[in-house]
């Protein structure tokens, strides 16, 4: 397809001829990363990220929060329909600035070069890649579940995890396509999975084993701090549904499939947080839910009996999924941010043969495989989920500055104006609450860690004070890897 | 798909003008790098005039060109060796992993910990813990009415005070098999085991194999037998003499010796009253006698006997004369038991034996495991021997050096007893521990300070080995004054007071309600039970009931059941010791026995203590529970104890 050249494309040698110089007969094929996700991949990779082994191990935060079912079950709705809101403003975002790189293009297409660098740099340096090593280490951790260890097995479980990351950088640096048709498979298994529990929740239902929803709002707590901290715990749930955007340039039709892999995404993970709450609750009380360690397969144990084996299964493939989601779409902030020249160029570079982002994947393995040397990355993940809310909020909000800065700009997709305002001042309280609710000295150093990235913007960025030799160990790694520059190709 | 064509190659086609090159990934708004160095075409051309560009590759190359140099050996080499050692490194990585799930340290399994080692024992003088039907006697209806309220503190274990037909005193039994009157009868005891065992419960009677009362028909029958081929005509100890056999003592100060008002010139041996003959254990019918009665209350269903007075079952084949301990001195009152050394007639090694063999009996009876446990007063050496080697002893050889213990005990004092306990128990023997039973002052009469009794009932509950409990203690009952009973062996004792249950009439020990006419109780009550009795304390927080339920709680943990003891702290003012087992979580107890405030690290830097820790239990109630603490800094109250966990840390390869 590469060789169907178009004549008179905008980028072809011939407007050269009009400098007097001589022509140039070997055309140079343009480089770009293959647009191998369709609709069904999209909806995978939104589904599959979102959905990690929460549901399916201890979804008890909101229950505990909010004190009764009732309460407990409107609250995931009312946090999907927030995820949801998200979605939709992302929907026109993407598909106004179809760019790869997610919130990194939008915040630097509308509040320029700091904003989007400090994203870049928080996001690369920690959001990302510590969620790439945390559900790596979920993954890790519940596999060592299977095995009589005496206490929890650390190295064994930081090897596995290690293992994970390196083939999910394979998968990865091998071919997209194999990315995306490994997302679909553990989405599919996940879906599964999660059918199975629906389907038989809804089988109990008829049944009537109902005794958990008869006055269910008895208990309901009334503070409104617990049921904003429900919700906040809910919303960590529903976290990714923004992971498509990353991947816009490899979206096929992304005006199309871009929105509607975003809404029906979100939307079907509601619907399932929904229905599996319901039905764990036909199967076991709401204080046996809560002190459950592996709520799925106590459920499987009494719905499915020797069937439950595939429970544990389910959760094995789910974690996994969810992993290659966020090594799918984690390195495509790098990508963007090397494109953009944020951060060394050589990380933007495609691989020239498999058109996958090699430098970036690798560099993205290399962070995420040191992050599980530590000894908890899960508090670091703690202190730095509220920089998230600011990056979202901020987003959203260059959404509202882009409708008066882009005014002209055709939109295939836009959002009544008042989700994106809503939208920014939860994010506002979501960043605000938790601070206010149990204020700790780690949060200003979380702070101080993502304002400290202009501490290399300056030099590097802005005054380009860089060495010379970068160049010889640019060429080193394209020759090494076969990596050439890539430029985005506004779609027609 | 689309795709676009660039023009990236430098490559003239005339060789000769290499400034058309135009490379628009370079031109790319916002790359600012780029462009500083691309966008300008006189620096290529400049670079490019220079190196030829089918020489040398260059930074932000096109495929075509790329292609060109890394398709050379050099490259192709570079990058397969690379690829191989990624290869290489991620099945190496598998095969750690493999080889580590294989070989990674499993938890060492728990030995098998049985009911009477789970739960700590309940000990119950019947004549005096509840009344149901106003006799003025505690009855086994009574207590029945109460096992829930055992049940609830965690004692899922009750040792009863003799319940045998008898007269007058508990130790004079008239008949193994029968239930004495006035506790009630026999359906009432299956009554009482039925339902105990409904809930989970166990009940181990006492077991008096020394003596029997001189009404027992044994004892009429052996006295009368003037025939000597009468087969219970050494039942008891006879000597034929004309004046007492020898010098031994009974331990009420009397000789040993009685002569028969029946048998002319016999004498039988009592170590004991004189209503109290002792049987001849060394017959093999009354061997056999003695295992019958075991067997009809095993058959039964009873879960265990505490062999009474079992040091004094044999005594001298010879019946030689005791000597006088030359510690003791002074031979001028020749009628004290203490003044002799008591090698002939206590703590004979036909005792142990007799143990073993009732042991081997226990073990042969199918259902749940039946125990045997033996008191002993004498050296801690020769009580450990009660415990035998395998199964050859009881199971519990009982611990009474605990009962000498009071406030001036501080740490040094309680960590000398517990290592003199611990240090001399053989292997794979379990610990027992006593602070109240009924032949000793009261705990509360004795200790004097609740924070003291806390600190030692949360030694006792969180040691390894099974605490016995006596009634009452829970509510702080103090001595009895007006006793008749301490010299005389009779049952009317200072520590053997009315059960505290309200503050009604006798504590509520009768239930006069529903029993109009009520006889005086046989012993009379204290008033202590006005200020403390079950009723108030039962939900209190903070009081001794609510206390010992969180101890008897924690202590099913694990690493309490069945984890390893290390002694880390011992001082004037602390000891501690940790609780542990491979997986599970880690306590450290520390309990400060001195009467000032004291802080610091009790931890001993002991190496699996974690630093960060949660509070389960503090005797005083300052730290609040589950409380985060750092376990090697903690601060104690006079009389303070706190159990501190942390989550175990697997040991690394």
């Amino acid at each position: 397809m590469t060789e169907n050249v178009p004549k008179d494309s905008p980028n072809s040698t011939r407007k050269k001829k009009e400098n007097g110089g001589p022509e140039v007969a070997i055309v140079q094929e343009k480089i770009q990363m293959e647009k191998s996700v369709g609709l069904i991949g999209g909806i995978s990779i939104i589904v599959g990220t979102v959905i990690g082994s929460g549901i399916f191990i201890s979804p008890k935060g909101v229950l505990e929060k909010t004190g009764s079912v009732g309460l407990s079950l409107i609250v995931w709705t009312v946090s999907g329909i927030l995820a949801l809101m998200g979605a939709l403003c992302y929907a026109e975002l993407g598909t106004l600035i179809r760019k790869s790189g997610g919130e990194y293009i939008y915040l630097k297409t509308a509040f320029g070069d700091i904003p989007a660098f400090l994203y870049a740099w928080t996001s690369v340096i920690v959001i990302r890649t510590s969620s790439i090593a945390i559900i790596c280490l979920t993954f890790a951790e519940y596999m060592g579940t299977f095995f009589p260890f005496c206490g929890p097995a650390v190295i064994p479980t930081k090897l596995v995890a290690a293992a994970i990351i390196v083939t999910l950088m394979v998968i990865n640096c091998a071919s997209t396509s194999l990315a995306a048709k490994t997302q679909i498979f553990f989405t599919g298994a996940k879906l599964l999975a999660l059918a199975i529990i629906v389907v038989g929740g809804i089988v109990r239902l008829c049944q009537g084993h109902v005794t958990e929803f008869s006055d269910s709002f008895n208990g309901s707590s009334s503070s409104a701090s617990s049921i904003a901290l429900a919700c906040y715990d809910a919303l960590w749930a529903y976290d990714g549904w923004n992971n498509l955007n990353y991947i816009t340039e490899e979206l096929q039709d992304p005006k199309k499939n871009l929105p509607r892999a975003n809404i029906f995404g979100v939307l079907l993970v509601t619907v399932i947080y929904v229905m599996a709450n319901i039905s764990y609750l036909t199967a076991m009380t709401s204080a046996e839910l809560l002190t459950s360690d592996a709520v799925a397969v106590t459920w499987g144990e009494r719905v499915l009996g020797v069937a439950a084996i595939i429970l544990p299964l389910a959760v094995l493939c789910s974690t996994f999924g969810a992993a290659n989601g966020s090594m799918f779409t984690g390195g495509r902030v790098v990508y963007a941010a090397g494109r953009e020249g944020h951060l060394p160029e050589l990380l933007s570079f495609i691989q020239c043969k498999s058109r996958t982002p090699l430098p970036s994947l690798v560099f993205t393995t290399i962070i995420s495989l040191l992050m599980i040397i530590p000894g908890d990355v899960g508090s670091l993940v703690d202190f730095f989920s509220f920089t998230a809310w600011i990056f979202y909020g901020s987003t959203v909000a260059a959404l509202l500055f882009l409708r008066w800065k882009m005014r002209d700009a055709e939109r295939i997709f836009t959002v009544p104006i008042f989700i994106p305002i809503l939208f920014v001042l939860i994010a506002i309280y979501l960043v605000i609450g938790p601070i206010v609710d149990s204020p700790k000295i780690e949060f200003l150093y979380a702070l101080i860690f993502v304002v400290g990235g202009l501490v290399f913007y300056f030099p590097f960025v802005y005054f380009k004070l860089l060495p010379n030799c970068l160049d010889g160990v640019t060429t080193f790694f394209q020759l090494f890897w076969e990596i050439v520059p890539s430029a985005y190709e506004p779609d027609s | 798909m689309s795709s676009g064509v660039y023009l990236l190659s430098t490559k003239p086609v005339d060789g000769k003008s290499p400034n058309v090159y135009d490379n628009p990934v370079f031109s790319n708004g916002g790359n600012a790098d780029a462009k500083a160095k691309f966008s300008s075409v006189d620096g290529i051309d400049l670079s490019l005039h220079e190196k030829p560009p089918s020489d040398k590759p260059f930074r932000g190359m096109g495929k075509e060109e790329l292609l060109r140099h890394s398709s050379k050996p050099f490259w192709r080499r570079l990058r397969m060796i690379c690829i191989s050692i990624v290869i290489l490194g991620w099945i190496a990585l598998i095969i750690t992993v493999v080889a580590l799930v294989l070989v990674y340290p499993r938890c060492r399994r728990a030995d098998p910990v049985s009911w009477w080692q789970k739960s700590p024992v309940y000990r119950v003088y019947v004549p005096s813990y509840m009344d149901s039907d106003g006799n003025g006697w505690g009855d086994l209806k009574g207590l029945e009415s109460k096992l829930d309220y055992i049940s609830s503190m965690g004692f899922k274990v009750i040792s009863l005070s003799p319940i045998y037909r008898a007269s007058n005193y508990d130790f004079s039994v008239t008949n193994h098999t029968d239930i004495d009157p006035v506790f009630g009868n026999m359906s009432d005891f299956t009554s009482l085991l039925n339902t105990a065992h409904s809930k989970g419960m166990y009940i181990v009677l006492d077991f008096i194999p020394n003596q029997t009362g001189y009404k027992h028909p044994w004892f009429t029958e052996s006295n009368a037998s003037h025939d000597k081929t009468n087969e219970k005509r050494n039942y008891y100890i006879w000597e034929s003499d004309d004046s007492v056999p020898n010098n031994w003592l009974s331990v009420y100060n009397e000789s040993a010796w009685e002569k028969s008002s029946d048998r002319e010139n016999f004498y039988y041996l009592h170590q004991f009253l004189k209503s109290q003959p002792d049987l001849n254990l060394r017959s093999s019918r009354v061997q056999e006698e003695l295992v019958n009665v075991l067997k009809f209350w095993l058959d039964m269903g009873v879960d265990g006997f505490f062999v009474r007075q079992s040091a004094y079952l044999f005594e001298d084949y010879d019946l030689r004369n005791e000597t006088i301990d030359p510690k003791v001195g002074s031979s001028s009152n020749t009628g004290d038991y203490n003044l002799f050394v008591h090698n002939y007639t206590f703590g004979l090694p036909e005792a142990k034996d007799m143990l073993a063999r009732w042991r081997s009996l226990l073990d042969e009876y199918n259902g749940t495991e039946r125990i045997l446990i033996a008191d002993i007063k004498s050296n801690i050496n020769h009580v450990m021997r009660y415990y035998g080697t395998g199964r050859d002893g009881v199971h519990l050889s009982l611990n009474q050096f605990f009962l000498e213990i009071n406030t001036s005990c501080d740490g040094n004092c309680i960590s000398e007893h517990v290592n003199n306990w611990m240090s001399r128990l053989p292997d794979g023997k379990w610990s027992n521990w006593i602070v109240g039973d009924e032949n000793t002052k009261r705990l509360t009469s004795r200790v004097n300070s609740t924070s003291y009794i806390r600190a030692l009932s949360m030694l006792m509950m969180l040691l390894p080995g099974t605490p016995l409990w006596y009634y009452g203690d829970e509510v702080n009952m103090i001595d009895n004054s007006n006793t008749t009973g301490v010299e005389s062996g009779g049952r009317n004792q200072l520590m053997r007071g009315l059960m505290y249950w309200n503050n009604g009439t006798s504590g509520g020990f009768q239930n006069c309600v529903s029993n109009s006419n009520c006889n005086g109780t046989w012993i009379s009550p204290n008033n202590g039970h006005i200020n403390n009795n079950v009723q108030m304390l039962n939900e209190s927080d903070g009081s001794l009931i609510t206390f010992l339920r969180s101890l008897t709680t924690l202590r099913q943990q694990p690493s309490f059941e069945h984890g390893y003891y290390t002694r880390v702290h011992s001082s004037a003012n602390v000891f501690a010791f940790i609780r542990e087992f491979d997986g599970e979580k880690g306590y450290l107890v520390a309990i400060n026995f001195a009467s000032s405030e004291v802080s610091g690290d009790f931890t001993g830097s002991h190496d699996t203590v974690q630093d960060k820790g949660a509070v389960e239990i503090d005797s005083e109630f300052i730290y609040s529970s589950e409380a985060e603490v750092d376990p090697k800094s903690l601060k104690l109250k006079p009389y303070n104890g706190i159990v501190v966990s942390w989550d175990y840390k697997a040991k690394e390869l």
